[in-house]
């Protein structure tokens, strides 16, 4: 296998597992908490890189995400205190505890295995080095990592599918029914956060926003079927990821940032084409603010068909 | 001595520039919630940063700084053409651009890294912050936008209020709404900015949103509550400096939202409308009640039979059909004994203190005011 088929490979699998949690993210409007989760995960590693210095190892990823995700907690805790915005208790709590852990790594007390400049832009090009061998195959580790995270996810959206649905579309519905709500959220941001853990050294937090956000909105711009925005994502994330990487190749440059920013054309690309939004219109037609009197001052005379003016 | 250096006292006032600044501002983020568009608009600034870096010969600062203004503005007129024109919320429409822009920069940054490897260094500053980039002329800008964002707010706080608080009410009294929203919005942009060198690309919009949370835990007047915040964004700034100069050098922008983080759950603690306090005070107000309580049925006693108003000793008879009875009265006069109102004798006999008497005879007066009224 080719070093560049190798490289496509892992950024397929990493926006595979990634984009099948972010559709719920989209859906639920809770896209700025897993902006938060990617950068208070850090924390999380450093901790967890204490007590098992593994990166590939299943334990590693599961204590950091659930650290993550406590810090994250911390946030709906801010929230009950009063006069506290809750976007501004996300934002504040994330960059702080980004803060603490960037002080904790540039100091070099610990022994860390990242360097600034990873968290940036992520390594994604040394990533085929490290490889292991499983059921006869040899493939670069994160490969089965995020292997291992897809089967993960998606088994937990077969088997919750109607559960997901019914929380995200009629949360009152389901607490009737009585299944918590809060439990499904739960388990959708533990996935996600152990979905971030786990490409965290090929992408920094920065970047793997745009592999959970951006291919779930291209597609909710596609659809309103929610089993067809599903399954939209996975060809719109692989052909988007497959130019990124060609463009990197081609131009040498590092191939996450290329990816992040090939993502963000083609959504903006696709807000000019696609049914569920209304640029060409507001673009190409007159605006209402034009239409509106006159349509009133029409329907008005309509009322007043019968009426004689004397 | 490296504290009373020309450098670090640079340093020093450039900090506490910028973190009286953003404090001023922290209080308009917080209540319009637009914390998340400015933490993206920090992120996008790097994005015009790094191309003018690619673009533009012989960069000097105020290249950069045209550069980022712009990539600032694109992104907030992306995010809101997203935001109106399709399904895609808000939040994720942040999500998505900021990705973008920010993955533009890193892209532009690995081609100057290629190409000329001592500019990157530069570069890789502006995403943590180094805050020993600042300069005199910085300074001087900073000071400048400083005192026109001051007096723009000064001028224009009583329609800043109104546009705040009661959006409808100044619509319809025709407040030039858009204008003056603009002008915030580009000053607002501009202080990011320019400080984003100093503090970094990442963690300047902590600068703008924790000052403002910590001063509205402490007070609930506005004016107090802008003055107070821009005290506490000097003071994060003024600790964090300092900290960074130290020898075990944490850099400066990750410091100061650290100290600032500090402050905000130490202001969370002790405010005065805040749940710890809150509690405590319940706990207390529960206490009186019970106190109050007991005295006062003691007095109206006390009144039904005037005979016995002079007598300050009374016993407690166990009621034999319910037993249980007592109990709660007796829990509430040994916390009557316990702050000297009342003092035990033996066998469920009990006598009033002076301070109880005290207490029983305002007691008395206040409810027969009560009962003549």
């Amino acid at each position: 296998m080719s070093f560049l088929f190798e490289i496509s490979l892992i950024v397929i699998l990493i926006g595979f597992a990634n984009s099948s949690i972010g559709v719920f993210l989209v859906l639920n409007d809770k896209s700025m908490i897993s902006f938060a989760l990617s950068h208070s995960v850090l924390l999380g590693i450093i901790i967890s890189y204490g007590i098992i210095p593994d990166l590939y190892s299943p334990i590693f990823i599961i204590i950091s995400s659930i650290i993550g995700f406590i810090i994250v907690g911390i946030v709906e805790l801010l929230n009950k205190v009063k006069f506290i915005e809750y976007n501004s208790a996300l934002g504040f709590v994330y960059l702080t505890v980004f803060a603490i852990s960037i002080i904790l790594i540039s100091t070099n007390n610990l022994d860390i295995y990242y360097s600034l400049e990873s968290i940036v832009s992520g390594q994604l090009l040394y990533l085929p080095f490290f490889r292991t061998t499983f059921l006869g195959i040899d493939l670069p580790s994160i490969a089965w990592t995020m292997i291992s995270l897809i089967i993960l996810n998606i088994g937990f959206i077969i088997l919750t599918w109607k559960e997901l649905l019914i929380t995200s579309f009629d949360p009152l519905y389901a607490q009737l029914n009585g299944f918590s709500t809060q439990l499904i959220t739960i388990f959708t941001l533990l996935l996600s956060s152990m979905t971030i853990v786990g490409s965290y050294n090929a992408v920094g937090p920065m970047l793997v926003i745009a592999f959970i956000i951006t291919p779930p909105a291209i597609s909710f711009l596609y659809s309103n079927d929610l089993k067809q925005i599903f399954f939209l994502t996975f060809p719109i994330m692989i052909f988007c990821s497959l130019i990124g990487v060609q463009i990197a190749y081609f131009f040498d440059i590092s191939p996450a940032g290329v990816i992040a920013c090939t993502f963000g054309f083609f959504f903006l690309l696709s807000l000019f084409f696609a049914p569920n939004s209304n640029l060409k219109k507001y673009l190409f037609s007159k605006s209402n603010t034009v239409n509106m009197p006159k349509n009133i001052t029409y329907d008005h005379l309509d009322d007043h068909k019968t009426t004689v003016i004397e | 001595m490296i504290y009373t250096s020309y450098t670090f006292l640079v340093i020093l006032f450039g900090s506490i520039v910028i973190g009286a600044t953003s404090g001023f501002l922290s209080f308009f983020v917080n209540t319009k919630k637009e914390s998340m568009l400015i933490d993206a608009v920090a992120h996008c600034s790097f994005a015009g940063i790094a191309l003018t870096f690619l673009y533009v010969n012989n960069v000097t600062t105020l290249h950069l700084y045209i550069g980022a203004l712009i990539a600032a503005i694109l992104s907030i007129f992306l995010i809101y053409v997203v935001k109106n024109t399709s399904i895609i919320t808000m939040n994720s429409a942040i999500g998505i651009i900021l990705s973008m822009m920010f993955g533009l920069g890193i892209s532009s940054l690995s081609i100057i890294q290629r190409s000329n490897p001592m500019n990157s260094y530069s570069l890789k500053h502006y995403i943590f912050g180094n805050i020993l980039y600042l300069r005199r002329e910085d300074l001087v800008l900073l000071l400048i936008i400083s005192a026109i964002t001051f007096i723009f707010v000064t001028i224009f706080w009583k329609q800043m209020k109104t546009i705040l608080f009661d959006f409808d009410y100044a619509k319809s009294i025709g407040l030039p709404i858009r204008s003056i929203e603009l002008i915030f919005f580009f000053l607002l942009a501009t202080i990011t900015i320019v400080s984003v060198e100093m503090i970094g690309v990442i963690m300047y919009a902590g600068l703008l949103i924790g000052p403002g949370i910590a001063a509205r835990q402490i007070t609930s007047s506005y004016n107090r509550v802008i003055i107070l915040s821009s005290m506490i964004g000097a003071l994060s700034g003024i600790i964090g400096s300092t900290l960074s100069a130290s020898p075990l050098s944490p850099p400066a922008g990750p410091s100061i939202i650290v100290i600032l983080g500090i402050i905000v759950i130490i202001s969370i603690v002790l405010s005065r409308n805040g749940e710890i306090i809150s509690f405590i005070k319940s706990f207390l107000i529960a206490r009186n009640h019970n106190i109050q309580n007991t005295l006062s049925h003691l007095t109206t006693h006390m009144i039904m039979n005037p005979r016995d108003c002079d007598i300050r000793e009374f016993s407690i008879k166990e009621n034999q059909n319910a037993p249980n009875c007592c109990n709660h009265l007796l829990d509430n006069l040994h916390l009557l004994t316990k702050l000297n109102y009342v003092k035990p004798l033996e066998q469920n006999n009990w006598v009033l203190t002076y301070k109880g008497m005290l207490m029983v005879d305002e007691l008395k007066t206040s409810s027969q005011l009560e009962v003549s009224q």
